[in-house]
């Protein structure tokens, strides 16, 4: 008998399918390893079995009886944990206070017996490396110490299924090397694991076997002794590549060589890195890569977004030192996340639209209708307020409030996130259009697939893959493709730790 | 009333009347209270709605509705913003109104100078404390509320002295033929505020910047300007607005215009503008500002005792701003 069983379980949400029918068993002391890219479903996975998702159809065994928990406090009842990136540590309490926070100890009803707390923490502290952390504020410690705290949490509860979900992406060398051991002696006492991660190295070095998860499906679970890297690429980029078949000829401007952008050693505060790039007249450039590898602070910090940034953008050396001047200076950004960052809701669709070209460069007002009639904008009257159009058309008036002021480089993060299919392809079509007339555009997506879409047809293309707040590949023409991103987001060379 | 229904009936095209009922909606309910106020205290208190005593009550709604300036603007400016200091700031344009002018005619360009000037630096505080260092507005434009009155204490030792020049007594009680400045005073600050708000850049920055604060900075909009000119926009109309009061009383006395603050937040949410910024006219202010006067009129010319009278007012008040602050949930 499995100690833990998924049977075709779904969920989706709204249109998008996060899992579909995936299926898979656990055994007592078995370290499983979860590999998928982007939107395959392994977190959606995680959340499941932690209870914290509940799954649309499906079924769950723990221990040969039906797992029905509704929330992530009955699994935890059940032993069964999750511990996650998202850390669930309150920074304003002491290291060992998060420790104990699931069950504090007290004397008599009232008090908390804090020796009796010491005594628990300080032997789980000692185990992961971080004694002489006893007493210190979790804000005041750095992330990766924070991971590893996060960690220990997870195993004061005694799990009996633990699911670690990309948690050593955050660590330094010898914390994993702490983290492996601690992990082979759950396994030794019956505990099954389910390690999500995308670090091969770690992958080989301590998991029995493989669950390789594509589009929300499981495609197969191997023995780690009968697979090789190179086989698990394969198998999470087997991918019909049925896109980009359209080529439009010519639709670039004659190939300009003429740099229009350069940012040089530019700083990633989150990641300590530093970027570099150049974009010629009427590039597209595609930034891709697994979630939060720094595509978004790239394009963020280039913006002027996080501080003060030296760019030469039209052969001129400029200062960044406020958006207001990004703005000014014909740099335009687009985000996905168009409530918080986009849209003006209660106000009207014309005033939407004179945001950028009125408010922050006090020039004459645009052509309203020719502008929302040419991106095919479905509106009742430009008064009207824009949080009564649909998301797709939000959006596009939102890009109109851009290409309206003729940008010199337009940076766009995510920006198809939750609109529909038709109106994505229209949005790619502007932005060819916007690079076709000599502009550049820099799109950041998680959608692998959509990146392909958007340049692949273009002559004048690339994709540049991150990881870990670096460039690490850029892909052009013939090998633009979902596998070769894929392939290029995985660190493959065993880059543990920093 | 009979005014727009008449505009309605006029109406060339079906779309343009619709459009103008569509513009006027929002003033339906403040204009009907108003007429139901007039009518309520007419029938209680015969005279009431006499020429002189809507005079009075005109004047009074004027000295609101320029406290209502900046609690319109700062309101509209989101994030939370508010202005508990208005009513301090007004109290203390009209002693230093007073003091400053000595009573005197002559000196009055001298005061509104220096009035100006010391409206711009409590604008400032205010703006620079609230936009960098994030002090919440609530708190402090209710910390400055006692600054600024222990400013005003301490620089008239308690006794004000001096006086309500004349020209300020002519603009608060005095009339150009049949009508009174203030009435001219009100309608000139509607139309003005109107056109800011509408027509200008300022305005319309202001409406985007309050409606959503992050989506303006990633537009290129000088958020930070924006906002510390509407706070410095609103303690200038507070201190300018202190010395239309001063006219109107023809005296100064020590936190004289303390209700302005919460009255002036009542006329805003009774204009219709939303607490959570982004939107809101001031007509609509305007308009509250008159119920409020009229409400409190009603009641005193009923004869109440004021202990009574500003029970019955307070929960007029609540029920008010429960219903005005519910109906856009509502309408949805």
């Amino acid at each position: 008998m499995p100690l833990f069983e998924c049977k075709h379980i779904s969920k989706t949400y709204g249109s998008v399918v996060a899992i579909q029918e995936a299926s898979f068993s656990l055994e007592k002391g078995e370290i499983r390893a979860v590999l998928g890219g982007n939107g395959s479903g392994k977190s959606t996975l995680a959340k499941i079995i932690g209870g914290a998702v509940k799954p649309d159809a499906g079924e769950l065994y723990f221990k040969g009886k039906p797992f029905e928990v509704n929330s992530p406090s009955q699994a935890k009842k059940l032993k069964v944990i999750i511990t996650s990136q998202e850390l669930s540590l309150l920074t304003n309490l002491t290291v060992e206070e998060n420790l104990v926070l699931p069950s504090i100890p007290r004397k008599g009803r009232l008090f908390i017996d804090k020796n009796a707390m010491k005594a628990k923490a300080s032997a789980i502290l000692e185990k992961i490396g971080l004694s002489s952390e006893l007493g210190v504020l979790v804000e005041d410690l750095p992330a990766n110490k924070q991971f590893m705290v996060e960690f220990a949490k997870s195993l004061l509860q005694e799990p009996e299924i633990l699911v670690i979900d990309e948690i050593t992406s955050a660590l330094f060398r010898q914390e994993v090397e702490i983290f492996k051991n601690i992990v082979r002696e759950l396994s030794a006492k019956g505990c099954g694991i389910l390690f999500i991660s995308h670090r091969m190295s770690e992958i080989f070095s301590i998991c029995d076997s493989v669950t390789v998860m594509r589009n929300g499906s499981v495609i197969d679970t191997f023995p780690i002794s009968e697979v090789n890297e190179d086989m698990l690429v394969g198998m999470l980029t087997a991918y019909k590549e049925n896109i980009g078949g359209q080529t439009k000829e010519n639709r670039a401007i004659e190939q300009s060589d003429r740099v229009l952008l350069s940012v040089k050693d530019m700083t990633l505060k989150r990641f300590g890195t530093r970027v570099s790039l150049d974009a010629k007249q009427g590039e597209v450039i595609g930034i891709a890569g697994l979630q939060g590898q720094g595509q978004s602070d790239f394009v963020r910090t280039l913006y002027g977004l996080n501080g003060h940034v030296h760019i030469r953008l039209d052969d001129k050396e400029l200062q960044i030192d406020s958006v207001h001047k990004s703005v000014q200076e014909g740099l335009a950004f687009l985000s996905g996340d168009r409530e918080r960052e986009g849209t003006f809701s209660v106000r009207s669709i014309a005033e939407n639209l004179e945001a950028v070209n009125s408010s922050a460069l006090s020039r004459k007002a645009l052509n309203q209708k020719r502008l929302l009639d040419s991106y095919g904008v479905k509106y009742d009257n430009a008064s009207q307020q824009i949080r009564n159009l649909s998301g797709g058309n939000q959006q596009k008036v939102v890009i109109a409030r851009w290409t309206g002021t003729n940008p010199k480089v337009l940076i766009a993060d995510d920006p198809t996130k939750g609109i529909d299919v038709q109106a994505r392809g229209d949005v790619h079509e502007i932005f060819g259009d916007l690079a076709a007339s000599g502009s550049v555009v820099i799109m950041v997506s998680s959608d692998d697939e959509e990146l392909v879409h958007l340049t692949k047809p273009l002559k004048n293309s690339r994709i540049m893959v991150m990881y870990d707040g670096k460039f690490v590949k850029t892909l052009m023409g013939e090998d633009i493709t979902v596998h070769n991103i894929i392939s290029a987001s995985l660190p493959r060379e065993g880059v543990v730790g920093k | 009333m009979s005014m727009e229904m008449n505009i309605e009936k006029s109406a060339p095209k079906p779309s343009s009347t619709k459009m103008i009922r569509n513009k006027l909606k929002p003033y339906i309910p403040s204009l009907s209270i108003i007429v139901l106020l007039l009518i309520l205290g007419q029938i209680l208190s015969p005279g009431f709605a006499s020429l002189g005593n809507i005079g009075t009550i005109v004047s009074i709604s004027t000295v609101l509705a320029i406290a209502a300036i900046a609690q319109t603007l700062i309101i509209i400016s989101g994030n939370e913003g508010i202005d508990l200091s208005i009513g301090a700031v007004m109290s203390m344009g009209a002693l230093l109104g007073a003091v400053l002018s000595k009573g005197m005619n002559t000196e009055i360009w001298y005061t509104v100078l220096i009035l100006i000037g010391i409206g711009i630096i409590i604008g400032l505080i205010n703006g620079i404390a609230i936009q960098f260092i994030n002090i919440p507005p609530l708190v402090m434009t209710l910390g400055m509320t006692s600054v600024v009155n222990g400013f005003a204490l301490a620089y008239t030792k308690g006794l004000p002295s001096g006086g309500a020049p004349e020209i300020l007594v002519k603009l608060g009680i005095g009339h150009l033929g049949p009508i009174r400045w203030m009435l001219i005073l009100g309608i000139v600050l509607i139309i003005a505020l109107e056109l800011v708000l509408r027509k200008t850049r300022y305005g319309k920055t202001l409406y985007l910047v309050g409606s959503n604060r992050m989506a303006a900075i990633i537009s290129g909009i000088s958020v930070n300007k924006t906002v510390l000119l509407t706070y410095v926009i609103a303690s200038v109309a507070g201190t300018l607005g202190g010395l239309v009061l001063l006219g109107y009383v023809g005296s100064a006395q020590l936190e004289m215009g303390k209700d302005y603050a919460l009255l002036s937040i009542a006329a805003v949410v009774i204009g219709g503008t939303s607490l959570t910024g982004g939107q809101g006219t001031y007509l609509g202010s305007a308009l509250g500002s008159v119920v409020l006067v009229l409400l409190t009129s009603v009641l005193v010319a009923v004869g109440m005792p004021p202990g009574v009278r500003v029970l019955l007012q307070g929960l007029i008040l609540l029920l008010i701003l429960l219903i005005y602050s519910r109906e856009p949930k509502l309408r949805q």
